[in-house]
């Protein structure tokens, strides 16, 4: 246990030692910034029409009553609906591009420095340097996380007219951190196989897009079925929505707690992590 | 303190290292000599459990590599080729970071031996210099200082000289003699007066096998079959009669002309029988003679030369066999 905390700090140290934590979490809360700024004017030009249906509304219920009864009264928009589930679709998408980063160099730094040869000489089960590595990976991503609560707060402070709830909000953010652990688990994993930390986070970006492929699959099956007939099966189209961590993760967003969710991402995670833990022990025998 | 039998490693079809078995004592310190891709580090990274062998066994106090790596890797300090060190931490934290992952457990029981290592590693005076930054010397201190901690019985250092300049060379040289003392230490190199200076035992290895092993004083006994004298003599003495003089000396077996010295100043080599001492002889006759006699030298096989001999006499075999 006193080793995996040790490795579990160094590794932690060494992200804010070297500038890869600090670009990261600036990139990621400015693009966050980006989204949020996006869907937030979006709610505000929609709030804007709201308002001025309802004046209509009242003005023609005022001129004739029995025609306002026949028409249904203007709907306000949601701010869920509006804000937090595109905001938290688009910071899982932002995943994809955010998290090889920080993993490349998990593994391929160490095997490409030699490190790695004296690591493992050490009293040091492998099991543990895998789980003290992605625990530090996983830290830095919740504080990331933790970072982007800013803009909820910042909402929820400024304005009485909209509010995030904290009921989905933390949903959100379970999901966010099962689908960046299940993600992080495959970058490690992905990090143990190169030297080079450019080509595992290319290949871990190409692996988790692939994931994303898969759900956008699913998800555009109406589209798709039109010209492929395998497309209006709904099993076919849930079998890929299972199968993508996306298709879970919009679970969670939409403010769904179904053990199914959680249950896909620990597997995800620790089957990531037992590939990861089999590749280092792969190198005793390769031949 | 070490045994292995019959260690091989295949990498594929590539053979790295072929049976290879020897014995370490307690507190003995054994130089590993051979050209580079005789299979050294191999051998030494299967000892250190990193690699499993193909076939054969080892252990180290006791503890076997397959059954017990755990124990093994407890026991052992290892100083990888090259020294790989991460580059953007401090000596002090560093080191600190390698106690707690060896185990060490209580914030002061770490910090005493960390400043213990750094101390006999003289690196007291750089412990908040970043590692990058230092001089290689600096850096393999630091290796060293990283396989101390934990106070491991068997220390294992491969190459640890390499890419270091003369004045570090030695007094790293001095480091591992001093550690010697009280620990058992493999170390490898293919720099053979490191073996003469530092190992009580060489194990000679070539291709993968073990070629010779022995005490660098006995190799050289071994090897050396006779004595071999070095005569210089000086004056316009042809050549051609000081070596008819030497030749008919009783107990040489072989007489071969030098370069020069220098202007007037011819050079022989005389090879006699074993254990017989031909200087008396020589000069006695060169004087008789009247050849000037300039100097007179028994001359020792060092170990470079051992070290060809053997390794030239293993490729012959090598080719009968595989022919």
């Amino acid at each position: 246990m006193r080793n995996l905390w040790a490795i579990f700090r160094k590794e932690l140290a060494s992200y804010f030692i070297s500038p890869v934590a600090y670009v990261v979490i600036v990139l990621f809360l400015l693009l966050m910034a980006f989204f949020f700024c996006y869907f937030l004017a979006v709610y505000t030009h929609l709030h804007h029409q709201y308002q001025a249906t309802l004046n209509w509304y009242f003005q023609m219920a005022g001129q004739n009553p029995f025609l306002a009864q026949q028409m249904p009264m203007p709907e306000p928009p949601n701010f869920n609906v509006e804000v937090t589930r595109p905001f938290y679709f688009w910071l899982s998408f932002m995943m994809l591009f955010i998290l090889p980063m920080l993993t490349m160099r998990l593994f391929s730094e160490e095997r490409r420095s030699g490190t790695l040869e004296l690591l493992l000489t050490y009293p040091v089960r492998d099991s543990q340097l895998v789980l003290g590595k992605f625990f530090a990976c996983l830290s830095v991503f919740a504080l990331i996380l933790v970072l982007t609560l800013v803009f909820p707060v910042f909402v929820n402070l400024t304005t009485e007219k909209a509010r995030l709830e904290a009921g989905p909000l933390a949903l959100s953010y379970l999901g966010a951190l099962g689908v960046g652990g299940a993600f992080i688990a495959v970058g490690m994993f992905l990090s143990t196989l190169t030297r080079n930390q450019i080509i595992a986070a290319v290949l871990t970006f190409g692996v988790l897009f692939g994931f994303f492929f898969l759900w956008l699959l699913g998800y555009s099956s109406d589209f798709l079925g039109q010209f492929i007939g395998l497309f209006r099966s709904k099993e076919f189209v849930n079998f890929f929505k299972h199968l993508s961590i996306f298709g879970h993760n919009e679970n969670f967003i939409s403010g769904l707690l179904d053990t199914r969710d959680i249950v896909y991402c620990v597997n995800f995670t620790l089957a990531s992590l037992f590939l990861c833990w089999f590749s280092l022990g792969v190198r005793k025998w390769r031949a | 303190m070490i045994e292995t039998r019959g260690l091989t490693k295949y990498y594929g079809p590539k053979m790295a290292i072929s049976d290879v078995t020897f014995q370490v004592e307690k507190g003995e310190v054994l130089g590993f000599l051979g050209p580079n891709g005789a299979g050294k580090t191999t051998t030494m990274r299967i000892l250190t459990c990193y690699l499993s062998p193909t076939r054969g066994s080892a252990q180290i106090a006791g503890f076997d590599i397959f059954e017990q790596p755990l124990e093994v890797r407890r026991r052992i300090g290892y100083l990888p080729e090259n020294v790989p060190l991460y580059r953007e931490m401090r000596v002090s934290r560093y080191l600190d970071f390698v106690a707690e992952v060896k185990g060490i457990g209580g914030r002061t029981s770490r910090r005493a031996q960390v400043g213990k290592a750094m101390e006999s590693c003289g690196l007291l005076e750089v412990q908040e210099r970043i590692l990058g930054h230092l001089s290689k010397g600096y850096q393999q201190r630091v290796g060293l200082a990283q396989a101390l901690l934990g106070e491991p019985a068997v220390l294992i250092l491969d190459e640890p000289t390499v890419g270091l300049d003369p004045k570090q060379i030695i007094e790293i040289r001095q480091l591992i003699q001093a550690l010697g003392r009280d620990r058992t230490v493999i170390l490898s190199t293919h720099i053979l007066h490191e073996v003469e200076m530092t190992c009580g035992r060489v194990i000679i290895i070539n291709e993968g096998r073990i070629v010779a092993q022995d005490t660098p004083k006995n190799l050289t006994r071994r090897l050396q079959g006779g004595a071999r004298v070095e005569v210089v003599v000086g004056g316009d003495a042809p050549p051609a009669r000081v070596t008819k003089l030497l030749e008919a000396l009783p107990g040489t077996l072989k007489v071969e002309t030098l370069p020069p010295a220098g202007k007037g100043a011819a050079r022989f080599l005389v090879e006699s029988e074993v254990g017989r001492d031909l200087r008396p002889e020589i000069a006695e006759a060169l004087v008789r003679d009247r050849v000037p006699l300039l100097s007179l030298r028994e001359q020792d096989l060092t170990l470079e030369e051992i070290f060809i001999q053997t390794v030239n006499a293993d490729d012959g075999k090598g080719v009968k066999a595989g022919a």
